[in-house]
Parts: structure tokens; sequence; C-alpha cells
């Protein structure tokens, strides 16, 4: 009896000890979550959000940074970087700034938004420098 | 009274002159990289902004700290929260200028060598700096790239002793700008 009660807490301590290993293994090489499975805490216009940065950036950069934000607006430019990276640039016209939006991987082709069109894209917000920045992003709709 | 028009044509061209003596670009990018045995680490940001005064020899680098991107996402997390304290210090600025200037004919393409020096502020510790680098000039703007290292320690990062052994004391820096002249 005495037995059986030490195979069980034995056993007991493998298994605990197993799925905290498995779960710190998965957690360690665990990727971006993919943004187009995640609900966006914002969904707002390019130009909402620009002027929510530059009357207050203090205040935009707690409401806003590290959340995933939907943004929509007028693509400007699809600028291809050296690396594996592409920015889209959602801008309206006649402003100075706008969403830079960067894609890990060119996971959309640059077919896939056209200059010029109205384009619907999901991701977290870093801050602003001259333009509000997005990455990790994903595009919803064109 | 030709002196006059003449004068009159200066004075509204020069401002045109004097806007395409900077070059800009928001797509710049920066990465850096670390090896060990243990880990090896590597994030890049392409969404640098940078200006380039061709007629100072002026240089102006910003990042934000959140737009580096690492492959592991906790990887990221512990860098914007532990390492480089993002929401405290969310940027990180060059400003500094080229001092061969002469060395460097923005007329005529082809690749020169650039020294910049100037000071980096990184996790609110600012450093003078002095690093090489190239400059080419192409068809339709300017490529600057650079490759130096860096010290996590420099700047104040704290690497706690458990992990210490696992990140490179060095990191290199890849910096990759193409810019365009500036409009307005």
């Amino acid at each position: 009896m005495k037995k059986q009660k030490l195979f069980f807490f034995l056993g007991a301590i493998v298994i605990v000890g197993l799925s905290v290993g498995t779960y710190g293994i998965y957690m360690y090489f665990k990727t971006h979550d993919d943004l187009s499975k995640v609900r966006p805490d914002f969904v707002m216009t390019a130009r909402a959000i620009l002027s929510e940065f530059e009357m207050d950036e203090a205040a935009a950069s707690v409401r806003y940074i590290s959340k995933v934000i939907e943004i929509t607006g007028p693509v400007e430019s699809v600028e291809i970087g050296s690396d594996s990276t592409m920015n889209v640039i959602l801008k309206d016209p006649g402003y100075t700034s706008g969403v830079i939006c960067s894609f890990q991987g060119r996971n959309i082709g640059e077919m896939d938004v056209k200059k010029g069109s109205i384009a619907t894209i999901r991701g977290e917000c870093s801050g602003i420098l001259f333009d509000v920045l997005l990455n990790n992003c994903v595009l919803i709709g064109n | 009274m030709i002196k006059k028009t003449l004068l009159q044509v200066l004075l509204i061209a020069l401002p045109f002159a004097i806007s395409a003596q900077k070059h800009i670009t928001k797509n710049g990018y920066i990465e850096f990289y670390g090896k060990t045995p243990l880990e090896e680490i590597k994030a890049g940001n392409n969404q640098v902004a940078s200006i380039l005064d061709v007629s100072t020899g002026e240089i102006v680098f910003q990042v934000l700290m959140k737009s580096f991107h690492f492959e592991r996402a906790l990887m990221e997390e512990h860098f914007n929260e532990n390492y480089v304290e993002s929401e405290k210090f969310p940027k990180s600025v060059f400003k500094g200028r080229i001092t061969n200037l002469s060395d460097i004919d923005f007329a005529k393409p082809g690749v020169y060598t650039a020294q910049v020096e100037g000071d980096l502020t990184l996790h609110n510790i600012s450093k003078k700096i002095s690093q090489t680098g190239t400059i080419e000039i192409i068809k339709d703007g300017i490529v600057a790239k650079s490759n130096f290292k860096i010290k996590p320690e420099d700047y104040d990062i704290q690497i706690p002793s458990v992990v210490r052994d696992k990140i490179a004391k060095e990191m290199d820096v890849t910096v990759n700008m193409k810019y365009n002249p500036m409009t307005q």
C-alpha cells in the first residue's frame, strides 16, 4: 500500500515536470502570433491614429503602444527592404505623415496592395517617429 | 534690370536648392546580431528614420526599440521589458556628422568611404562613437551602409548573470539606408 502511494507520487512529479518542461520549450521557441487570428484592440483609420499621436504623443503612446491595431487608409507606397521585409505606407493625400506597416518575410505579395487603393492592415503599434509605426503586420483587406 | 531678374530667380530657386541638400528615408534597416555557442540573437528593424544633409555632412538616425523584430516572441518580449526597457526609453537616436565630407562627391556616382562621428543615445545613455561606413551615390538616391560593434554594458543594459554567458558580449550592428531627396 505504501509502495503504491510512492509510485503514484513519483508518477505525478514526472508528469508535472514533463508538462512544465514541454511548456517551457514551447514558449522558448514560440514565434509571433499570427495577427490575422488575433482580435484587434483598436480599429481605426490611418488619419485618426496619426492625429491622436500628433496631438498628445504621451497619451497616445500609453493607449496604443504594443496593442494590436487594425488600420484602414490609402496605400501611398510599398517599400521593399534590403532584407526579407517590406513596408506598406498608408497616407492620406496632402498629409506629410501616415502609418508605416512592417511585414516580415513578405507574407503578402507586392501585387496584393496597390498604390492608391484602400487597404486594411493589422499590426502591433511601436509608437511614432515621423509616422506611426506598426510591426508584425498582416493584410486584412484591400 | 537683368541683375534684378537674376536675383529674383535666385531668390525663388534658393529654397529648392537648399531642400535638395537634404536626403531622407523612413524605411532604413538596422540589424543587430550576437552569437555564443548557447544562443544566437538577431533582430532587425526596417522602420529606421534618417536624414542626411549632404551640404553639412550632418546625419541623424532615429529608431523605435519596439520596431526591432525577433523571430522568437519571448526573446522580443525580454529585449523590450528587461533589457532596453522600451516603455521607459522608446527611442534610440544617433546624431552626428560625416567628418571627411570633402572626400565625397555627391554629384558623381560611385562608392565613397565615410567617417562618421557623433552621439549614440540608447537606453537613455549617450556615448560618443566614431565609425566608418560607405556612401554610394546612385542614379536615384544615396545608399549608406555601415557595420560596427556595440557593447550592451556601455549603455547600462543589465544582463542577469544567469544568462550572461548565453548573450554575446558585443553585438554586430548592420546599417543599411537608402535615401531619397527631401521634397518639402
